[in-house]
């Protein structure tokens, strides 16, 4: 797709990559709305990424290799996490709807050679543990909904190169 | 559909489905009024009419926002060309699911 995919037709692929499922079963592993789906899953059908037997959608095998080169690619990343930036922070600084599971911090500090490899370790641990966490046994683990997932972004870089990436047009 | 009808909705719409504190406070109606108005029961004249310009105003914005970028028009450099056409595909692709009369063959 030219503009890259958009994370609700990432979901319900990602979705229907761990197997057929019936429309009411989308709903249920991803948490979207039942027109919003419907929708999607008709333009996908329209595109030839998806197919439908009369019961359930499914994937190709190979379109779900080609499906997930593209996925997967530099630009389509890029956007993806883009996208995943926005909702948190809206969520994040929607008043009217505050939740407990939503955080997001964002630090400037002056680091020192010491300090910098003493980060550096924490985040490698941080790294280490999502490793651990995937590798974990995955007894009903393909139960649970795809929508339940949860999602944790970390970054650094120096202030300085943001606001001259920010300063490009 | 009655014109009270569509401009409620699109009001909603316009303004991310506000509580009933966010619309009085737009719109200077009291709440206990708007909650009876998102109910069904008949606007006034001037009560239209403020929702009516709330909607107009940020119509007026918009296209004041897109007489700016017409004004660049060529001269906008690739960069944030390319940015801004692929920003609008998916917001529009977005809006297309997100309508009732769906058409897969709309979206690129």
């Amino acid at each position: 797709m030219k503009h890259g995919l958009l994370l609700i037709e990432r979901v319900i692929i990602e979705s229907l990559a761990r197997g057929p499922k019936t429309i009411h079963t989308i709903i249920q592993d991803t948490g979207l709305g039942s027109s919003l789906v419907t929708n999607v899953l008709a333009f996908m059908l329209y595109k030839n990424f998806i197919r439908f037997n009369g019961q359930s959608y499914y994937i190709d095998k190979e379109t779900l290799e080609d499906l997930c080169n593209g996925v997967e690619s530099s630009q389509s990343l890029k956007k993806e996490i883009k996208e995943l930036f926005d909702s948190l922070v809206n969520v994040f600084f929607n008043t009217n709807n505050k939740l407990e599971s939503t955080q997001l911090k964002v630090k400037k500090f002056w680091l020192g050679s010491g300090d910098e490899l003493v980060l550096r370790s924490h985040l490698r641990n941080l790294e280490d543990f999502f490793v651990q966490l995937d590798k974990r046994p995955k007894v009903g683990q393909e139960r649970h909904c795809l929508g339940e997932k949860r999602v944790f972004c970390w970054g650094l870089s120096d202030y300085k190169t943001l606001i001259n990436e920010c300063v490009k047009i | 559909m009655s014109l009270q009808k569509i401009v409620l909705e699109q009001f909603v719409k316009t303004y991310h489905q506000p509580t009933l504190r966010e619309i009085s406070s737009l719109t200077g109606i009291q709440i206990t009024r708007v909650f009876r108005l998102m109910n069904g029961m008949t606007m006034k004249l001037d009560e239209y009419e403020i929702f009516r310009n709330l909607l107009d105003k940020n119509s007026d914005e918009f296209e004041s926002s897109l007489q700016k970028l017409l004004h660049f028009g060529h001269y906008l450099p690739k960069g944030l060309s390319d940015d801004l056409k692929s920003l609008t595909e998916r917001k529009l692709r977005l809006l297309n699911y997100n309508t009732a009369n769906f058409d897969p063959k709309v979206l690129s």
